[in-house]
């Protein structure tokens, strides 16, 4: 077998192992509240589309945070596993043309989301900057164009240990960006574009002739390791529908809860609640997940003007937060520790609903608060509502949810 | 009798890893499982746990079956696996409060039982760290920590050396001799068998999933028509004589 029909053979894997996973990611439900959330989201954006007027500012300020995310955010697929620093070091030479090929496809691959997003962003352009089709086209290669100059900078690492310069490239790459796509937006589409336009094309031909990076010996160890950070990222958003083995979340202490945590399991002192709730806030994953949905919540519903929007958004919140913890009910079963230990099956059930629903109810409080300070006494309603919502979805949606996929397997 | 096992046999799916195994563990009594990597020792062990089922045969704990009274079989067991099984996110005395509340015991009756052998084992100033930063040999003495604070009527260890610093060896080796001074059982596997030698009762070979031999080191000597061998030259012999070593 040759470096190529490896790494060839690594992609294949890794698609199929994708194309397993999606089947999980888009299940019945989900799909159906996704669809759902995508038309309302139309609905709204049409809306916000109407009352806008030409030159408008706000809109462009919003394009530029969001044409930065876009560009900012570059991953490279590799697929380069620990046992390579081992066993492929002596190939070193070979596996150039296979790095040069990796960063291409990703790249390329990384074009559709920045295709989709200036064509939904299309309306906002033409109607704040009266720009052509044309112009909006050079919007678009002018992000592909910072994405490819983006990436160069990621691949830094890959050659170098200088990570303070790797931070100062980095820097200088916000900045760049930052600058660019100001232009872009509030100066001149034309000269921007093709300022960066002959800037990517002029880097992206040193590349692949590899007069960048290429000369110098590959760093295996670090680059292995963000290989990992990528893939492990990638499990983690996976693991929120299905348990993977693969899954390596971070934890931190947190040791101004405690007090807090022990309040809590008073209340309710079972071994399975006593573990998942500290798990659940000390676990990285878990909880940036809730603090973004939260925050999410709260933030549409304090710009949301239309009450049966905001209330219809909030269900569906509610929905989308508690879909993502009913691996905590399933992590009580499978934990190894809990199969030894004298906890019945139905106490790692119960606690998993009842941590669930706390999840859930502060969920409902900080959106009616935030609903109720947008729409005054409309937005009380959010409450009861919300709490209904929450105590069918924990007690009688998941157990529903548990036995549907038991059935299937 | 506290541990009686007739005829299991189990093992992963359909495939048969241990055959009609059939022992017995005293009250008050150590016994080594011992065997070549592969032989089975583990699969015994978790069987008994209950983390696999056997194909056939019985386990029973004071007469209880894992079936019909999980709860009460299950607060019987404490166990110590061969590598250490600690709780993400959770501190060492996170990790004492949550056995005392899994076994409805009283935090404070553990903590009073836990403190001795945290100092013992020098882990007393870490009640606030986490247990998967600690070293390999550190994570070992938690679990054994945890294993005996429940006070259970058989400690089932797999491979507990394995780790431990020559002074915690020693240590522990008093702790289960004090296990079953308190008329609890054991039942140990492990490689090291100068240490098992010097503390098991009784052993059990294990040979490709079934037992070869078992009883004292006289029974086994006499057995083997060795001379007032050690457990060592005992299984010297049956890796040379018997066998073992062309059947890996």
């Amino acid at each position: 077998m040759t470096l190529k029909e490896l790494f060839r053979k690594r992609r294949n894997l890794y698609y199929k192992e994708l194309l397993k996973y999606s089947r999980y990611i888009f299940n019945d439900h989900f799909s159906l509240v996704l669809i759902f959330l995508i038309g309302a989201s139309g609905f709204a954006y049409s809306n916000y589309l109407e009352n806008l007027i030409a030159g408008d500012l706000a809109s462009r300020v919003i394009l530029f945070a969001l044409f930065l995310l876009l560009t900012m955010n570059t991953s490279l697929t590799l697929l380069v596993e620990e046992a390579d620093q081992v066993f492929l070091l002596a190939k070193e030479e070979e596996f150039y043309p296979i790095l040069k090929r990796a960063s291409l496809l990703s790249y390329l691959q990384s074009l559709l989301p920045v295709g989709i997003i200036v064509f939904i962003s299309y309306p906002i352009l033409l109607l704040t900057m009266e720009t052509s089709f044309f112009e909006a086209l050079l919007v678009f290669l002018s992000l592909a164009a910072l994405k490819w100059l983006n990436l160069m900078i990621k691949l830094y690492p890959y050659f170098f240990y200088d990570d303070e310069t790797h931070q100062k490239y980095l820097g200088l790459s916000w900045i760049v960006t930052m600058i660019s796509l100001f232009l872009l937006l509030f100066v001149n589409i034309k000269i921007s574009s093709f300022i960066l336009l002959f800037a990517a094309l002029f880097v992206f031909y040193l590349f692949i002739n590899g007069n960048i990076y290429f000369s110098h010996r590959l760093k295996w160890n670090q680059m292995i390791q963000l290989e990992e950070n990528r893939r492990n990222k990638l499990y983690r958003f996976i693991a929120v529908f299905v348990d993977i083995p693969q899954v390596d979340s971070g934890v931190k202490r947190l040791a101004f809860l405690d007090r807090l945590f022990d309040q809590l399991t008073r209340k309710y002192p079972k071994a399975t609640y006593f573990y998942s709730l500290r798990m659940v806030v000390r676990n990285t994953e878990y909880r940036k997940l809730i603090f973004r949905l939260y925050l999410l919540a709260a933030f549409f519903l304090f710009i949301s003007s239309s009450y049966l929007l905001s209330l219809l958004f909030s269900i569906l919140f509610i929905y989308l937060l508690g879909f993502q913890l009913i691996s905590l009910v399933q992590l009580n079963k499978k934990l190894i520790q809990f199969r030894i230990y004298p906890i019945s099956e139905q106490e790692k059930m119960d606690s998993g609903l009842y941590l669930i629903h706390q999840i859930l109810i502060l969920l409902v409080i900080i959106m009616g608060i935030t609903a109720t300070i947008n729409l005054e006494w409309r937005g009380l309603s959010f409450f009861p509502i919300g709490f209904l919502m929450a105590y069918l979805f924990s007690y009688y949606y998941v157990p529903y949810r548990l036995r549907t996929n038991e059935d299937v397997r | 009798m506290v541990l009686e096992v007739e005829g299991l046999t189990g093992g992963y799916t359909r495939k048969e890893i241990i055959k009609d195994i059939s022992f017995q563990v005293e009250a008050g009594e150590i016994v080594g499982l011992i065997g070549l990597n592969g032989a089975g020792k583990s699969t015994t062990i978790k069987h008994i746990i209950g983390l696999m089922e056997a194909f056939q045969g019985e386990i029973k704990l004071n007469g209880m079956t894992i079936k019909n009274n999980p709860q009460a079989y299950r607060k019987s067991i404490s166990f110590v696996p061969e590598v250490p099984m600690l709780y993400r996110g959770l501190t060492l005395k996170e990790h004492l409060e949550i056995t005392a509340m899994a076994y409805d015991l009283k935090f404070e009756t553990v903590l009073e039982n836990a403190m001795p052998l945290l100092k013992k084992f020098r882990l007393d100033e870490r009640m606030n760290w986490f247990p998967e930063d600690f070293s390999k040999g550190m994570k070992q003495k938690l679990m054994i920590t945890m294993a005996l604070i429940s006070s259970p009527q058989l400690l089932l260890i797999d491979e507990p050396f394995v780790g431990l610093d020559p002074i915690a060896i020693m240590d522990f080796e008093e702790l289960l001799i004090k296990e079953k001074e308190k008329g609890h059982s054991v039942l140990l596997s492990t490689h090291m068998l100068q240490n098992a030698e010097k503390i098991c009762d009784s052993f059990i070979i294990l040979h490709k999933g079934m037992i070869h031999a078992k009883g004292t080191v006289r029974e086994l000597s006499t057995e083997l028509d060795l001379e007032e061998a050690s457990l060592e030259e005992i299984y010297r012999q049956l890796v040379e004589e018997e066998g073992f070593r062309n059947d890996t």
